[in-house]
């Protein structure tokens, strides 16, 4: 039984397709009748083959793939809001402030060093310099990012820590809810144990999580409920 | 903060311009909060510095209005007021930084000179505060302060840039437009000239209408998206939302011919 009062996101009915206006209008459908409740302190995890839809649902309650039919119901600044149809700088002000995404990929400003792109985050909150500074190299810390890389941009960086940087960047806030997509893809062990570490830490603090993890130790260890988008397009 | 009940620092609404039978924007509805980027974008001849011309004040429209939110009155419609008053809050609350440099520098008098002169213009007469200033704002956009008495014409390119950035942000501007700033000047000098503008568009919080063709450069700098076509916009919306999910047949187009981004 789900506390209603622990709620901070709602999808209901929530349907998603492609139109290909190049390629005769051709409508390629992902999803629909996707409907589900998210609480306080719950790992969700996202589950279904290749090609089902899982990145495009977590980029879709994101506002980065934009959706019609349906709502995305989102507690926000004390209130509750439907992301559907919400005007840009409304989704821009939910993405500073309550909802948190790891991509898959790391895509920055270039010339920034990795410590201030972690920073930053923080510095245009309001908070002090020395502050921000301090958590950007805790979390780095944590991450095992070694010291001699914090300094550069991470252009040049191997697959593995970028993601981590990609991962600092947003862990250095403390977003309610988070969307993670393949957080520990390019990971070896004891990386992908930080992350799980970090992970446990914000659900224990209540932080709400969606996430996508292909590997099933990280679902095991994280996951406190299994959704699949192949039974929900069924069921619909 | 933002939320949805907040006044829009410029709302234009329902804007055409017509150059005789030529079109050169139609229908045009938008709006840019505070401490926000928008970004422009369109083929050639879309009508992108058109518009960029009327919303900044210097081409008043066939139809449509402009709104500026005022520090004292709020929104007014800026072709309505008095060519003074638009004069003073182009010079105050609007900055322009123009694809050509020497639309918007004085090529025949100093860098230091060029940088003093809006301070100059809204009422500052104190000769050492006005160098000490100018020292500081040709600082903060990484010029050599040992060329400050040098004219602009001895400069190269994204110096010009860097020295028109200067002269505008000098006053505090709350809105700055930018046609191209960065086309013209080489890859690594664009990269470093697009960080300046990011980093100093957080720190002062203002807000900005950039048109560029360079849809890598969008990603970057804007907030939000605007795409021009023919004279009109085709789609807007979150800037990477418009890039990695586009919606009209013209956007898709425009995505999909060039390299990932
Ligand atoms: N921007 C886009 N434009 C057009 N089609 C897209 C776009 N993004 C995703 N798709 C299509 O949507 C479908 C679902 O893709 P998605 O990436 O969400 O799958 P997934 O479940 O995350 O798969 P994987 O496990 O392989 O990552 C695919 O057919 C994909 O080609
Ligand atoms: N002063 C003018 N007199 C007549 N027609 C004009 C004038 N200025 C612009 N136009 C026309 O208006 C249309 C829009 O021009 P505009 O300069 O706004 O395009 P743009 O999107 O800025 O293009 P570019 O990317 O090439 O700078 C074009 O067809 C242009 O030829
Ligand atoms: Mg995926
Ligand atoms: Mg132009």
């Amino acid at each position: 039984m789900k506390n209603k009062l622990r709620e901070v996101l709602s999808v209901n009915n929530l349907k998603k397709s492609f139109i290909l206006h190049n390629q005769n209008s051709f409508e390629l459908p992902v999803f629909y009748n996707i409907s589900f409740s998210l609480s306080k302190g719950e790992c969700l995890v996202l589950s279904g083959s290749s090609g089902t839809g899982k990145s495009t649902l977590l980029r879709s309650i994101y506002g980065n793939y934009l959706t019609h039919l349906g709502e995305i119901n989102i507690y926000h600044n004390q209130s509750w809001i439907n992301l559907v149809g919400a005007p840009p700088h409304l989704i821009l002000d939910v993405r500073k402030q309550t909802l948190g995404y790891v991509s898959q990929f790391l895509r920055v400003i270039p010339r920034i060093s990795t410590l201030d792109l972690v920073a930053e985050p923080l510095l245009s909150r309001g908070e002090t310099e020395v502050n921000s500074i301090n958590r950007a190299k805790d979390i780095l810390k944590k991450l095992a990012i070694p010291e001699n890389l914090w300094n550069l941009p991470p252009a040049t960086f191997s697959g593995g820590e970028q993601q981590r940087v990609n991962i600092a960047i947003t862990f250095v806030r403390d977003f309610p809810i988070l969307l993670l997509d393949e957080p520990t893809a390019s990971l070896d062990t004891k990386n992908k144990q930080a992350v799980i570490d970090l992970i446990k830490n914000a659900k224990d603090k209540g932080t709400a999580i969606i996430g996508i993890f292909h590997d099933q130790s990280v679902r095991d260890s994280v996951g406190t409920t299994i959704f699949n988008i192949e039974e929900a397009k069924k069921a619909a | 903060m933002t939320s949805n009940k907040e006044t829009p620092l410029l709302r234009v609404t329902e804007l055409s311009h017509y150059y005789g039978d030529q079109v050169g924007c139609e229908e045009i509805n938008l709006e840019v909060y505070n401490g926000e980027i928008l970004g422009i974008v369109g083929e050639s001849g879309s009508g992108k510095t058109t518009l960029l011309k009327i919303i900044s004040g210097l081409l008043p429209p066939t139809q449509g209005t402009i709104e500026f939110d005022k520090r004292i009155e709020g929104p007014s419609d800026i072709y309505q007021m008095s060519e003074p008053e638009r004069r003073l809050l182009m010079r105050t609350d609007w900055g322009i930084i123009y694809q050509n440099p020497k639309d918007g520098l004085r090529m025949n008098v100093s860098a230091g000179a060029n940088v003093g002169e809006r301070l100059m213009a809204v009422g500052a007469r104190n000769y050492s505060y006005i160098r000490a200033e100018s020292n500081d704002w040709l600082n903060k956009v990484e010029m050599d302060l040992g060329r400050i008495d040098h004219f602009p014409k001895t400069f190269s390119g994204g110096m010009l840039q860097r020295l028109q950035i200067a002269r505008n942000l000098i006053t505090k501007p709350r809105l700055v437009f930018m046609d191209e700033p960065t086309s013209g000047l080489d890859v690594s000098v664009q990269a470093r000239l697009l960080d300046l503008v990011r980093g100093l568009v957080n720190q002062l919080g203002i807000s900005c209408v950039i048109v560029s063709h360079d849809l890598g450069v969008m990603r970057l700098l804007s907030h939000r998206l605007m795409v021009m076509k023919s004279g009109k916009v085709v789609e807007q919306g979150l800037t990477d939302q418009v890039l990695d999910d586009p919606q009209a047949p013209y956007t898709q187009l425009l995505v999909s011919s060039i390299l990932p981004i």
